[in-house]
Parts: structure tokens; sequence; C-alpha cells
């Protein structure tokens, strides 16, 4: 029986403390631009008339995605049988309940009327996948609360039953992430049975790519120590994860070529030499899939925590660009009112070339909403018992040949006891 | 605002409602006499049974011609605003040139007014995610501004892309009408079919103003209309078929 001892942070430095000025004035801007936005008009936020989903929505995917691979984490020691990973269950659980909210927070205040946000609750329309998502997301996140509750409660029956219940409640979110935008019949790059799939299986890769990030500079930033094996063995688990995200993306990108309907929007994305090309093959591609791929596969990157740590950023930048070809080839492109004929319009830009880029309060938005995960983590950290002293992988070893000892951190046996504000149970 | 957003809703339906109601009762018919569908014998005969339906001749429309766009524009107080922040005008019905993608032939380019088709099985209404977007007994489909959360998604949804956010406030001074509200900054809008002229008995402000005759409006369940006679022959087309949302707006001359 190992014993893990969870202890707040104490946050006493100054850069803590720095840190938390400057993402408090940051989610204050947040606020700010918030309500110049609603006070205005979406006109200062860069949208127009071809592109009203924007850089929010893009973010609200992505984080709605990285919220999934923080739970599976959390989820892997109560459900699946991997106990070692109870461990990081609270702070991996913590993660995921913010990136929701961060998500939330995104869409709500990108909407025109976001002092309207009850509406939905109670007038309810069944057939509308967002209309539903606002049932599940709320869900999610007490969900998620709860969860948490019960671990820091050290509550392991209830622990478990949270966890199903969460995992259960994430693969609405995820899927019916995916689902409100693979409805959208009227335009051809939107409409697709395998988005809700592919949206499922990027958020699992990127959130556990993040969730290691997150994860070790937390540790390193508390000098706290945790054993390198998490990483080398949710690197195998992200690996296959990219493998399979990029079949997917890359059989539907096929299966879209054969059908003439679908050709001209692949072409725009994939041959034209507009900006999705190159977030297509540059970001997502090369910088997203094959290079973590490659890392991870190396025989001489694949072990060394460094590289896991890169190819895990490499991959996240690699899905925020399919977050982008997820929301906005679909509005670049013309909506063939006529097949056959070509269509303008003087007054209203009907095909024209089209423009769009966030004005300065859109940005300030993004980067407050990230600011406010940021600064609720390094909160919560302090407040409440979520980081484990330390870290310690009990069973089971990687085979010899996958480790390289690097910093003579990885060690065998059970885990010492260090005296905490609180402890938890996890059978050896 | 609870009291406005009943008001508009009760208001909305109430009309598709005392449409249909004030035909189905011979003696109502008097209150459409002045002008418009009552005058032109297009009355209906229940709420459910109508289709209210636009057929644009194409051939009529003369190009450069934008009196419909304008007319719209004036009955439903879209703004016009100043210099580049005309990119942000809405355009509840619009002139589309279209050219036939034939190589070798420098064919006519054809001007279509377009504006929402009132479909049938409207894509805005089925993801609109508090129902503001709803379609009344007589099958209009209207937005209630009121309910609206500005999400955006019913106008990425429609496939006509006749859905408009409404970017910025309309100046007090371009509100003329005021029958129709002032368009509220921050909500999705939309053509109504001029759906207060309806209530009143009258045409559409476009059809109305059109010159040259290119647009009828009417309910075509009623064989007697000039819109079901328009429709008979077969010819008059719609917008994107293939999707079957069954919109209610027909071309002719295409
Ligand atoms: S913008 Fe308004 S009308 Fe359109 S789907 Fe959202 S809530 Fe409904």
């Amino acid at each position: 029986m190992a014993k893990y001892f969870f202890a707040p942070i104490e946050g006493k430095s100054s850069k803590y403390h720095w840190a938390v000025v400057i993402l408090s004035l940051l989610v204050f801007s947040w606020f700010i631009a918030t309500a110049i936005r609603f006070k205005l008009g979406f006109w200062i936020t860069g949208l127009n008339h071809s592109i009203t989903w924007g850089g929010s929505e893009v973010l609200f995917v992505l984080f709605v995605g990285l919220s999934a691979g923080s739970l599976l984490i959390s989820a892997l020691g109560s459900i699946f049988g991997q106990t070692e990973y109870k461990v990081l269950s609270r702070v991996a659980a913590l993660n995921s309940v913010l990136f929701m909210s961060a998500a939330l927070m995104m869409l709500i205040s990108s909407w025109g009327r976001p002092d309207r946000i009850l509406l939905p609750f109670y007038n309810i329309n069944p057939r509308s996948m967002l209309s539903l998502n606002a049932f599940v997301y709320s869900s999610y996140i007490a969900v998620g609360i709860i969860y948490l509750w019960a671990q820091l409660k050290n509550s392991e029956k209830w622990s478990r039953v949270l966890a199903i219940a969460a995992v259960c409640t994430a693969i609405f979110v995820h899927s019916g992430t995916g689902f409100i935008f693979g409805v959208i019949n009227g335009r051809e790059m939107y409409f697709s049975s395998l988005t809700p799939l592919a949206f499922v299986i990027a958020a699992l890769s990127s959130g556990t790519a993040l969730a290691m990030i997150i994860l070790h500079y937390s540790f390193k930033a508390t000098h706290r120590k945790i054993d390198k094996r998490f990483f080398l063995q949710l690197s195998r688990v992200m690996l296959g994860l990219i493998m399979f995200v990029m079949f997917i993306v890359s059989i539907e990108h096929l299966i879209h070529m054969y059908a003439p309907e679908h050709y001209e929007g692949e072409k725009y994305v994939l041959f034209s030499g507009s900006f999705f090309t190159y977030v297509f093959w540059i970001q997502l591609y090369l910088i997203g899939f094959l290079s973590p791929i490659f890392i991870l596969l190396y025989p001489r990157t694949r072990s060394r925590l460094g590289w896991i740590l890169f190819a895990s950023g490499l991959h996240v930048f690699g899905i925020v660009g399919e977050r982008i070809l997820f929301i906005l080839p679909g509005q670049f492109l013309h909506i063939p009112l006529l097949p056959g004929y070509e269509f303008s319009s003087a007054a209203y830009g009907d095909g024209a070339t089209i423009n769009y880029f966030p004005m300065f309060t859109a940005w300030v938005q993004y980067i407050g909403v990230i600011a406010f995960v940021a600064l609720a983590y390094l909160l919560l950290i302090k407040w409440l018992p979520l980081l484990p002293q330390e870290a310690k992988l009990i069973k089971p070893k990687p085979p010899e040949d996958l480790l390289i000892e690097e910093s003579g951190e990885v060690a065998e046996g059970d885990t010492n006891i260090v005296a905490g504000s609180a402890e938890a149970e996890a059978p050896a | 605002m609870g009291n406005d957003r009943l008001d508009r809703r009760t208001f909305l339906k109430m009309g598709g409602l005392i449409a249909a109601a004030g035909v189905t009762i011979p003696a109502a018919s008097q209150i459409f006499a002045p002008s418009g569908l009552a005058s032109s014998g297009k009355e209906l005969s229940a709420a459910t049974d109508v289709s209210w339906t636009m057929v644009a001749d194409v051939s009529k429309c003369s190009p450069d011609c934008t009196i419909c766009e304008d007319a719209c524009a004036d009955e439903n107080n879209l703004p016009r605003f100043p210099g580049k922040l005309s990119r942000f005008d809405p355009y509840w019905l619009r002139i589309i040139e279209a050219k036939k993608e034939l190589s070798g032939v420098d064919n006519k380019a054809l001007s279509l007014p377009v504006m929402c088709m009132m479909c049938d099985k409207p894509p805005c209404t089925h993801v609109c995610p508090t129902k503001a977007s709803f379609i009344r007994p007589d099958g209009l489909v209207m937005i209630d501004e009121h309910r609206c959360i500005g999400c955006r998604y019913c106008v990425i949804a429609c496939p006509y892309r006749v859905r408009f956010m409404i970017f910025k406030d309309t100046p007090d001074d371009q509100w003329t009408n005021r029958k129709v509200p002032k368009l509220m900054r921050g909500v999705a809008s939309k053509c109504t079919f001029c759906v207060h002229r309806i209530d009143d008995g009258k045409l559409p402000r476009c059809v109305v103003d059109c010159p040259e005759n290119a647009l009828t409006f009417g309910d075509r369940n009623d064989p007697e209309t000039e819109v079901a006679q328009l429709l008979e022959p077969g010819t008059a087309q719609a917008l994107r078929p293939n999707l079957r949302v069954g919109p209610n707006v027909f071309y002719l001359g295409l």
C-alpha cells in the first residue's frame, strides 16, 4: 500500500505574486473587453457577415478538447485500474474543470447577448445540439467539481463512481461539440459524420499532451518530484492517439476529394495556397502530427523527457491548426446557391474574397480566458491540497530499454512517506 | 424584458393566427379589403393551409436595378452605415448577379433577388438553442429577437446565407418606419416577407415597389392566386433543391 501526500503549494515567492497580479489584470481586461463588445456590438471584433464564427469558436473547441485529456488522465486511476495514476488524479480533474469553464467563458463572451445566458436553460430546443449541450456542459462542470471534492475527501467509492460519471458525461460533451458542426448540412465543409469522432480523438491526444506539460512545470516550479515514467507511459498513449487522429483526418479529406460537391472545399484547403493550406500541411500535418510521431518513435528521443514535452507542445500547436480548419474554411467557401452559376453581389460580397482577422478586443478576450485558466490553477493549488508532494510510478515498470536515466530521479520501489496536509491511499 | 419578449412573441404568433382566422370567417375578409392580398383575391383558407410563396421572374429584372433592395431596407429600417462601416449593412433582400459557368461563351448575367426562403424544414430553427427562430402557424419562419442570444448558429446553418447578425445599433434617424421595431445589435435578423404588412392584408414591400412586376407573392395552396398559376407549368426553380429544406421562393427565367 502506498500513501500519497497532497499538500497545497506555499505560493509565497514574489514570482507567484507577480504571476497572480498580472493574470488578474488580464482576466479583468477580458471582462472589460466583453462589456465593450456587448455595448458596441460585433463590429469591433473583426467578424463580418461572411465570417460569423471566428477565433472565439476556435478557442472554444480547443478548450473543450483540452479538458478531455486531463479527464482521461484523472480517470485512468479510478476506472481503468491504473491505480498509480491516482497520484495525478486531483490535479488532472482540476484542469479538466478549468478548461471546460474556459471554453464556456469563451463561448458565452462571444455571444451577441451574453446577458441572456440563462435563456438556453428554459427555452430548450431538443433538436438543437447547442441547446442540449447547455445541459451537457454544465453537468460536466458540476460532475467534475463533485468528483474533485470526493477526491479531496479521500472517498474511494465516490471517486470511482464520479470518475465513471465524468467520463460518461465527457463522451457526450466531446461528441456533442463535434455534432454542433457536423450537422450543418448547408455547408459542405462542415457536414460530416466523422467530425464528432475526429473531435473526440483529437481532444484526447491534445488534452493528454497539454496535461503533461502542465504537470511537468507544476512539479518543477514547486520543487516537487514526479516520476519520469508517468511521462513515458502517457507519451505512448499520446502516440497512439496522434496516429489515430491523423488517420481519421486523412481519410476524411480523401473521401471528400471523391465527391464533386466537396472537392472545391478540399481543393481550397489543401492545394489553393491559401492561409488554410499552410495551416493544414505545416501546422497540422508537419508540426502537429509527423514531428511528434517521429519524436515519440525515434529511439534516441522517445524516452527523453525534454523531447516528450517538446513533442507534446508541437502536437497542441498542431491541434490549434486542426481547430482552425474545423471552424473557419467552411465559412470562407462561397455557398453554391445555384450550381453551375458564378455569383457576385455588389452590396453583400457574394463571390468576393473573404477576409478575417480578429481585432484588438477579440485578442484581449482570448488572452483573458487563457489567463483565467492559469490564475484559477495557481490559486486553487495554493488553497487546496491538489498537487502531490511527490509523484512516483509504482507499477508496472516499463521495459528496461525504454528507460534512460537523465537526472537520477527515477526511483524504484515504494514511495517515501512525507508529511502533508492530506493523504490518499492507493494499492501498490 | 420578460414582458417585451412575451409581447413580441405573442404578437408574432397572434399575427399568424389572426391573418388566418380573418379569412376563415368570410365577413372578416373585409379587413383585407383596402389593398394587397385580399383585394387581389388571395385570401387564406386556414392558418396551417397557407403556403406563402414568392416567385421572382428574373427575366424581368434589369441589370443594376436595386429598387427591391432599397424598398426592403426602407420598409424594415435596415441601417446603412457610412464609409467603411457599410460592410456591416444588413441586406434582408439582396440582388445577386449570376452568370452561367460556360467556357467560351460570354453569357448574360442574371439578376436574382435573394431573400429568406421561408423553408418548410428550416435548418435555422432546428439549430437555434433558444427557439428564438421559430415557425409561425402560417409557415413563416421568424426570429424573436428578444429571445436570441446572438450565438450565430443559425447564420452558419442557413444554406442560403440570408441570415444576418446585427453588428451595430441602427441610428435613431434611420428608424423611419415605426411600425417595424428598430434592429437590435447582437442578435440575428432576416427577411420576414414583411410579416407586418401580410398581417395587415398587404403585399410585401419589395413586391409592391418592383416596377417590372418581377416579384409575385401569395398563397400557392389557393389555385386562384397568381403564384399558383406561375408555378403550375413547373418551370420555376428553387435554389439548392437538393438540400430538400423546402424553400418557398422560386425563380422563373433561369
Ligand atoms: S443567433 Fe439567435 S436566432 Fe440564431 S440560432 Fe442563435 S439564438 Fe437562435
